[in-house]
């Protein structure tokens, strides 16, 4: 949960979902906006950080995914990082439901031989008491 | 602190580099052309500071800013050595990917965890991460009141905190201090 104006990419248009990105987008940018969708939908997962400089997105063609970075590896996967705030959950379950639906929606989009590693960066944590431990 | 100290590096190295050429110029051109250009060096003020340092009379001034001046490039050097990457505490490193965690707000859920423990009446967990992943040393102040045993709630909170901090690798040292009056225990 970025509260930074983001200043690459500053110019583009934001996406808050995988049906704001048009099929003919790049593989990089429709992964990432499947990727920050999964990540918030999953049980655990405040919202997603793109830094104070709102460095952390991934942008192509106008568009903007925020909390997202996507890079190309070799043998044209992509690995994607999720930079997102946590509840006060245990993180390794957290860090597995995310990668689980990520890889789970890029199956659904016929995606999945294009997903590489997916890394999960815990940006923040907002702690409140009355909540399990982790 | 560091981003403002990186900030300090980029502004005065472009200004003292403009002052430094300039300053260099002017003395290139004051001892090739001086008598051209009608300057003298010898006798003049730069000259007699330069005596007056020589000598033994005491410079308090100059002493300061040239302390002021050590201390300037001290932090000028911090600024451009200190290691651009931030520490991250890293809880898994495999093919599948790597899940790591910012310093601060791991250290927020270890205060969250150790206030949660029976006993405590505050938390203050302070985290240090080593160059290496998984490696790092985690100090929680525990604050109890006069009722409860300084060994049991070290134990307690060790108990509470101790699977999360042997995932992150975090050597971990509880203390347990008694707390300001007044506070109550969770």
């Amino acid at each position: 949960m970025s509260s930074a104006v983001p200043s690459a990419g500053a110019t583009a248009v934001p996406v808050s979902s995988p049906a704001e990105v048009p099929v003919s987008a790049s593989v990089r940018l429709r992964l990432a906006a499947l990727a920050r969708a999964s990540a918030l939908a999953t049980r655990g997962v405040v919202g997603l950080d793109a830094g104070r400089a709102g460095m952390r997105m991934t942008a192509s063609v106008g568009l903007r995914v925020d909390g997202v970075v996507c890079a190309a590896m070799p043998g044209g996967r992509y690995q994607v990082s999720v930079h997102l705030v946590a509840a006060m959950v245990p993180l390794r379950q957290l860090a597995d439901a995310v990668r689980a639906r990520i890889e789970r929606e890029a199956a659904i989009a016929g995606l999945a031989d294009r997903l590489g590693r997916v890394d999960v960066a815990v940006e923040d944590v907002q702690v409140r008491t009355e909540e399990a431990r982790p | 602190m560091i981003l403002l100290l990186r900030t300090l590096v980029r502004l005065l190295g472009f200004l003292l580099l403009i002052a430094l050429a300039l300053a260099g110029l002017g003395l290139a051109l004051a001892a090739l052309l001086g008598d051209q250009l009608g300057v003298q060096l010898r006798g003049s003020a730069i000259s007699r500071w330069l005596e007056g340092l020589e000598g033994d009379d005491g410079l308090v001034l100059e002493a300061v800013i040239g302390g002021g001046m050590v201390l300037l490039g001290l932090l000028l050097l911090i600024g451009a050595l200190a290691p651009r990457r931030e520490r991250r505490a890293v809880l898994e490193q495999g093919e599948h990917g790597t899940l790591d965690a910012r310093r601060r707000p791991l250290a927020q859920v270890f205060t969250a965890l150790a206030e949660r423990t029976r006993g405590v009446t505050q938390a203050k967990a302070k985290l240090r991460l080593g160059r290496r992943a998984g490696h790092g040393r985690l100090v929680l102040r525990a604050e109890r009141p006069r009722t409860t045993e300084s060994a049991a709630v070290r134990e307690a909170v060790r108990f509470d905190i101790g699977e999360l901090a042997a995932d992150f690798g975090l050597k971990a040292q509880v203390q347990a201090p008694l707390g300001r009056r007044g506070r109550r225990v969770q």
